[in-house]
């Protein structure tokens, strides 16, 4: 009975021993990555989006307190997002990408496009008419939100980095090799225009049909007060020689500049530029897109999923998420 | 006492000078020759599981990428930043050292100072400027020195990876050869410490060959422990025996046992690891237990036999054999189940410890008995102590009466059931704890070293500094089935996924990666005037393939033999990580898991990713061994042990009393390791498995003690129980005792802290095996009265 017993106790004991399994790791918390961010665009002071490397959508609805990332369903470069109302809008990018919502970004879907390539910036006016440019001088054009786009040609052979228009007929188109193509008939036809140097240029802003900024490689600013007739080189007094990736103007005094390691703001039209100031160090990192919100809020983005806000129209910057 | 000794018994003891001659001269001479062509060095590939699929991959990729002994050399500028011409030339000059070391693979060596690590930057027309960051002139003014810093801080594969991103500290990347001089490479390091640091630079090394270094650093203050556990043991056996016998012929046992051992590991051309000279301490500490056990057995014969010294050793011979021999028998189990592990090293020390114990059988079993006989018959106090041994009652030894005191305790009417349930809890305790014994380092740096040490103190500068490097790397390779498939966008693009998968998965690890992928994307966007939204891979193949061809005409040959071969069949990616603890491993496990369960492993057409290789990817090897065999040995030793112990007495019983307190104290063994977080890895299991067969002795020689007793005392339990007590019973703690206390004084003395816990883990396991010894056993066998002990005649 006794030696039962005890021989029960070990079987018992024995059982346990097997549990000698080491632990599992415990599930692991998902960290948001820090995608580089190209483009930026406010519809209201609260709700804004933001678009970037391997399909990144940023939203915020609050004023940028918080950012939410949306499900683009690629994993394309998207370099440029713009929105007609809180939920109209489209991204575009490479592959060529085409990604329209119209609920604010809950679901984005692919739009057709026949033409293949790297398609770089996108404007609409409203929620019917828009362009979209990029490689080889494509310009691509819809009246109808995307459903159906149809080529539009720049007239050169160079890689169109960003496209802006005045107001539904007025727009511009510029790229590398010093390009500028201008359009007075809502895109149908095409003009280049002279800018006078062969520099790339990476962005342009119309603040009307007269009144037009580009920037680009080496530091360069162009600006036209006849709707490119002529072009004249604005000396910024940055001192160094860097790419300017961005130009974007709130009304006709007041703008923003922005490119590597380096943010400068006017609010005199143009006439003088000066560093902003921020309360991150930026000496090594890129800024790429800049955008207003309707009232008083402005938005930059850039390298490593930098956002920062300013409040005073880019005299003052501070990171939102960096 | 005993009956007539065995006839070869008698043999031995008739010819004991031949047989003193053969064993302590030609013998012994014959392994002094095995000491002297010992090897001491470490062969890191004899400590991989040489059948794993990693360690495969390893030998196949191993002198292209590197991966297994790679080692980080901070260079950290005490005052202001690198960003100056002394400093930068003396992060030159180490580079320089290293590339041009014999044992270097020069190819590899990664630092900004190697012309291979270019700047690359667009300009407007699509002109891209491509140079080395300090080649070929080490830049000397302000604005070359801000050149330098745009170029650095703007690209993510020096970013982090080999400049700080405060700019206070630059990273040197170099990876050496296996099989080398470790002594040698670590005095290299060493003077370039001694060469390059001032009151502006100070140096941080780590990586294995620099830990391997390290540890033999410590071989004079090993050299020192060995020398004080042995000045303890001595102590110990003078103080319990009282005479100069009882100390000089186990000790002379042990010595003679260790050559012999160490000569056996010298023959069998083991590669003795420093990290492993506790196994042949913990061996040589064995035959001094065994010895003192027949010493004592000698002397309690004598005293019967009234100073009959031939008669007195040969009935000691006979005594003991059966013990001794099950627990020579056990030991042997213990060592030869670690050949299981597919690991030269383990196989190895499997073959040679294996041979060791059964020489030890020999010496313990004819030697010592043999040494008693001829040396003098100790007179006086000493044999009248042990002639009162059968005494129970009046004035004792305070060994004695510690021993009645547990004794009584176990047997009383309260007290048995108090000891058996004492144990219990202890047991269902330990089994519960041991669940969570990690596989593998535990703690991030060095387990081997204490945290303060130097190394580990390198080790968290390096990962403090540097964001991106970690000290631990892992790799993925993938192999082409044709030329160029490592340039395919879709096998890049799979390694940048990995990268993100790691960083949304495992950022609090995770540094960053060192891959091809890289330096297409920079390419990508140089190539296109600078502009950001081009760095990505591109789809097109042809265009990745350009963008190579033009950064390989700016190159020399060897510049891109980090991330893949000359002819782009074969690439990889580096993944740098801060840790390789367990949890980490098991994690980057169920990451790659995940990943490629919804990434293809198969590219058609193109070749295979193929897991894994670099520290983590050994380690993870070794670690999967590990445990696999660590269950093994376990369950192996324990049948053994069981077996063996129901054969010597022919009662399944008694298997099972005796392997009880075995499988509690291995338990408790494994609870302690879980509390001072030491993870089972290839330097502990030998340990984990010799400790497992150490107790079983303790346990045989208290029940054939009982054995005997219960015979001369015709069936009475409790005075056998209490004469065992003080014979038996004080022979476990005279043969614990000078084993425990010397373990017990590595903790305090050694700068090496594996040693020092496994000093004290062997002290707590020999301790509650004596425990088990002196308390749960007369307990148990006064509980169960067990027949194969004594059968009473009806």
């Amino acid at each position: 009975m006794k030696q039962k017993t005890i021989l029960s106790v070990f079987l018992f004991l024995v059982v346990f021993f097997p549990l000698m399994a080491p632990l599992g790791a415990e599930p692991d918390k998902l960290t948001p990555l820090k995608d580089n961010l190209f483009s930026i665009d406010f519809v209201s002071e609260t709700h804004g989006w933001a678009v970037g490397y391997w399909g990144s959508i940023l939203h915020t609805v609050n004023g940028g307190e918080n950012w939410a990332l949306q499900d683009s369903g690629t994993e394309k470069v998207l370099t440029s997002v713009d929105f007609v109302d809180e939920n109209q809008g489209w991204a575009v990018g490479y592959g060529p990408t085409i990604l329209h919502t119209a609920d604010g970004g809950k679901t984005w879907t692919q739009q057709d496009t026949a033409e293949d390539v790297f398609l770089t910036s996108v404007c609409f006016m409203d929620a019917k008419k828009g362009w979209v440019v990029g490689e080889w001088g494509t310009v691509l054009y819809t009246e109808d939100g995307g459903a159906t786009w149809s080529m539009q040609s720049a007239g050169v052979d160079a890689v169109l980095y960003d496209v802006a228009f005045a107001d539904a007929l007025n727009g511009w188109a510029v790229g590398e090799f010093g390009t500028i193509s201008a359009t007075v008939d809502g895109g149908k036809t095409w003009t280049p225009q002279a800018s006078g140097v062969e520099n790339v240029f990476f962005s342009c802003h119309a603040v009307d049909t007269q009144n037009v900024w580009i920037t680009g490689i080496d530091a360069i600013v162009l600006h036209t007060r006849d709707g490119g007739v002529t072009w004249e080189q604005v000396d910024t007094g940055i001192g160094k020689v860097i790419p300017f990736y961005e130009i974007e103007f709130r009304n006709e005094q007041r703008g923003v500049l922005c490119g590597q390691g380096a943010v400068l703001y006017t609010d005199d039209g143009g006439a003088t530029w000066r560093p902003s100031l921020t309360d991150t160090p930026m000496d090594y990192i890129w800024l790429y897109g800049v955008g207003f919100s309707p009232l008083k809020g402005s938005w930059m983005v850039g390298e490593k999923g930098a956002i920062f806000k300013s409040v005073n129209d880019g005299k003052g910057w501070q990171a939102v998420q960096y | 006492m005993t009956p007539e000794a065995p006839v070869w018994a008698k043999a031995a003891v008739r010819f004991r000078w031949p047989l003193l001659f053969i064993i302590g001269v030609v013998l012994t001479g014959l392994f002094l020759y095995g000491v002297s062509i010992m090897s001491v060095n470490v062969v890191l590939e004899d400590m991989f599981p040489f059948g794993h699929p990693f360690v495969k991959l390893h030998k196949e990729f191993g002198s292209q990428f590197g991966g297994a002994s790679t080692t980080l050399i901070e260079v950290k500028a005490t005052k202001g930043d690198i960003f100056n011409n002394a400093f930068l030339q003396k992060v030159k000059g180490i580079t320089d050292a290293i590339v041009f070391h014999d044992d270097a693979y020069s190819l590899l060596t990664a630092s900004i100072s190697e012309r291979k690590m270019k700047y690359m930057r667009g300009y407007s027309g699509g002109r891209v400027e491509m140079d080395g960051i300090m080649w070929p002139k080490i830049p000397d003014t302000e604005k070359e020195f801000k050149f330098m810093k745009e170029n650095l801080y703007t690209n993510p594969l020096y970013n982090g990876v080999l400049v700080s991103e405060d700019g206070t500290a630059a990273l040197i990347i170099g990876e050496f050869k296996e099989g080398i001089d470790y002594k040698n490479l670590f005095n290299f390091f060493m003077g370039l410490k001694e060469k390059y640091e001032d009151e502006t630079t100070s140096l941080h090394m780590i990586g294995k060959p620099v830990l391997l270094g390290w540890i033999y650093s410590y071989w004079p203050e090993m050299m020192v422990i060995f020398a004080v556990s042995i000045g303890i043991m001595m102590a110990l056996l003078l103080l319990f025996f009282r005479i100069w016998q009882g100390m000089v012929i186990p000790i002379l046992t042990a010595l003679v046992s260790s050559v012999w051992g160490l000569g056996i590991l010298g023959f069998v051309g083991v590669n003795l690891s420093p990290l492993l000279f506790v196994l042949p301490f913990l061996v040589g500490a064995r035959a001094l237990g065994q010895s003192v056990q027949m010493a004592q057995r000698y002397y309690e014969e004598l005293d019967v036999l009234q100073g009959n010294r031939v008669d007195a050793a040969s009935r000691a011979m006979g005594a003991l054999f059966i013990p001794g021999f099950s627990a020579v028998l056990t030991d042997m189990a213990g060592f030869s189940v670690c050949y299981l592990a597919k690991i030269l090293l383990m196989q190895q020390l499997a073959i040679s410890l294996t041979i060791w114990m059964l020489a030890i059988f020999v010496l313990t079993g004819i030697f010592t008995p043999l040494l008693c006989c001829v040396f003098p018959s100790p007179k006086g106090k000493f044999m009248k102590s042990v002639h009162e041994e059968h005494e129970v009652t009046g004035k004792h030894h305070l060994v004695d009466g510690i021993n009645l005191w547990l004794t009584r305790l176990a047997i009383g009417k309260k007290g048995n059931w108090g000891v058996i349930a004492t144990f219990t809890i202890l047991y269902v305790f330990s089994v519960i704890q041991t669940t969570r014994v990690p596989v593998g380092d535990p703690t991030a740096g060095s387990p081997i070293l204490w945290p303060d040490s130097v190394y580990n103190g390198d080790y968290a500068e390096i990962n403090r500094t540097f964001k991106k490097a970690g000290a631990d790397n892992y790799m993925v390779f993938f192999r082409g089935i044709e030329e160029f498939a490592s340039k395919d966008p879709k096998v890049l693009k799979t390694f940048e996924r990995l990268d993100r998968y790691m960083r949304a998965h495992m950022a609090d690890v995770y540094g960053g990666d060192s891959c091809l992928y890289n330096v297409v994307r920079k390419l990508n966007k140089e190539m296109h005037d600078g502009n950001p939204i081009w760095e990505f891979v591109p789809d097109e193949e042809a265009l990745c393939t350009s963008m190579l061809f033009l950064f390989q005409s700016k190159s020399v040959p060897g510049d891109l033999d980090r991330y893949a071969d000359p002819r782009f069949y074969n690439t990889n990616t580096l993944m740098f990580f801060k840790d390789h603890t367990e949890e980490t491993i098991d994690r980057i496990r169920a990451s790659m898991t995940n990943f490629f369960d919804t990434n293809p492993k198969v590219l058609d057409g193109l070749g295979e990713y193929l897991l894994a290789g670099g520290v983590i990817g050994m380690e993870t090897a070794v670690n999967e061994e590990i445990a696999m065999t660590h269950t093994k040995v376990n369950a192996y030793v324990l049948t053994a042990v069981f077996t063996m112990c129901a054969l010597a007495y022919r009662s399944l019983l008694a298997g099972f009393i005796l392997i009880v307190p075995l499988l509690l104290a291995t338990l408790l063994t494994f609870v302690y390791m879980s509390f001072a977080q030491i993870g089972m890895t290839i330097n502990t299991l030998p340990v984990s498995a010799v400790g497992v067969g150490v107790g079983v002795n303790f346990g045989l020689y208290i029940f054939s003690r009982m054995k005997e007793e219960m015979k001369i005392n015709e069936g009475n339990w409790t005075q056998s129980l209490m004469i065992t007590a003080r014979t038996a019973s004080k022979g476990v703690v005279y043969t614990a005792l000078p084993m425990i206390l010397p373990c017990m004084a590595w903790y305090g003395m050694s700068s090496l802290k594996f040693q020092a816990q496994m000093g004290l883990l062997l002290g707590v396991l020999l301790t509650f095996n004596m425990l088990a010894a002196l308390i749960l056993h007369p307990a148990v066998i006064y509980r169960l009265k067990p027949k194969f002990i004594y059968k009473p005649n009806k």
